[in-house]
């Protein structure tokens, strides 16, 4: 399957205008995969410090948004993977494992989305909270659009299992 | 039954073509468990969104950050270049205005060492003229020093009054004759400087 890759010639944002637009909305992002307030924090300050080092090299070929937006989630995910070197990788078991210890009576929505992968709580982030399309999701994410049609599937499937206290 | 909620999934995110929606509504018309699916999938999308636009964006002090101001475009290579080739040249100016210096100072040094033979000589000629100049005036002072000594040394000057005889002859003779014959001064004649005539 091919990448999709938009082409559209768009207009370029000033940097200071920039930021104001689009740091709240990379803050969640980077928030919804890493988990973590200070990580967030620090991924959006690597972004925006990327963004001024390459933007002579920036060309408006994807929008400066969907730019940011994949440049926090090489960020971020780099970040997991040195994480997860660090712990000697948590499967996918005592990934569960760890939040099933958490868990109460009644699970509340911000529990079972900390049960998610990163990978799957991003593509739900995109969809519900960004409103971006299938095409858009999967040029930031470079996967291909079946790829991102099944995951989101998946993923809203194994959400409505937490809530409902059947995983 | 997957595929239906997988449609129904896409249908939630408004992502079916239209004969796809069609078709889709059609099941949800007739399937009492697709539709709660469907319904469920629309409450889920809902509090996913409702959640993070919650996030305490309190925590994320964005006017404490001072946005980065853009960076001044400077192409450091035109630059350095530019200023390599005007430091070149400087360079140059410098060499070439240095070689010219060279000779000037050459051909200055050898007209002051002209100059200098030029007064060298003339100085010679003056010198030469002052020592004899200066052997004359001796010569002459020496001359003058011998008549003055000859005439000091001389014998004692005795007043010939061989020829006077009476006071009155004596006048006569004082104002007829000139003295310088008939006068012979002698030393004693001399107080400090002046003479006193008797």
């Amino acid at each position: 399957m091919e990448k999709v890759v938009l082409k559209a010639k768009r207009e370029i944002i000033p940097f200071p205008e920039l930021y104001e637009k689009y740091s709240m909305d990379i803050y969640r992002y980077s928030l919804s995969i890493l988990k973590d307030e200070d990580d967030a924090k620090d991924a959006v300050q690597e972004t925006f410090f990327r963004y001024v080092e390459n933007q002579k090299t920036f060309r408006a070929d994807a929008s400066q948004k969907t730019w940011l937006l994949v440049v926090a989630r090489n960020y971020c995910f780099s970040k997991l993977k040195k994480a997860d070197n660090n712990n000697d990788s948590i499967d996918d078991d005592s990934f569960d494992s760890i939040y099933e210890l958490q868990l109460d009576d009644r699970i509340t929505l911000q529990d079972a989305l900390k049960r998610l992968r990163p990978e799957q709580n991003e593509l739900l982030f995109l969809k519900e909270y960004g409103n971006y399309s299938y095409i858009e999701i999967a040029e930031i994410t470079g996967d291909t659009l079946e790829n991102i049609k099944i995951k989101l599937f998946r993923t809203r499937q194994k959400l409505r299992k937490i809530l409902e206290g059947s995983l | 039954m997957e595929e239906l909620e997988m449609k129904i999934s896409q249908l939630v995110d408004n992502e079916l073509s239209d004969t796809e929606q069609i078709e889709v509504f059609g099941v949800l018309a007739n399937d009492e468990k697709a539709r709660q699916q469907y319904s469920k999938l629309l409450m889920l999308k809902k509090e996913v969104s409702k959640h993070h636009s919650e996030v305490r964006t309190d925590l994320f002090p964005i006017k404490l950050v001072q946005p980065v101001q853009e960076l001044p475009k400077v192409n450091i290579y035109k630059f350095g270049f530019t200023f390599s080739s005007v430091a070149a040249i400087i360079l140059i100016m410098f060499l070439l205005w240095g070689q010219n210096e060279n000779k000037r100072t050459v051909e200055q040094f050898n007209s002051l060492l002209e100059k200098y033979e030029l007064i060298k000589a003339e100085k010679k000629q003056l010198l030469n003229k002052h020592e004899v100049k200066t052997t004359v005036l001796n010569a002459a002072f020496t001359k003058k020093r011998k008549i003055k000594k000859a005439v000091l040394t001389e014998a004692p000057i005795s007043v010939n009054t061989t020829n006077i005889t009476t006071n009155t002859d004596r006048l006569r003779k004082f104002t007829q004759i000139p003295l310088a014959n008939n006068v012979v001064i002698n030393k004693d004649d001399f107080i400090g400087g002046q003479i006193v005539s008797n």
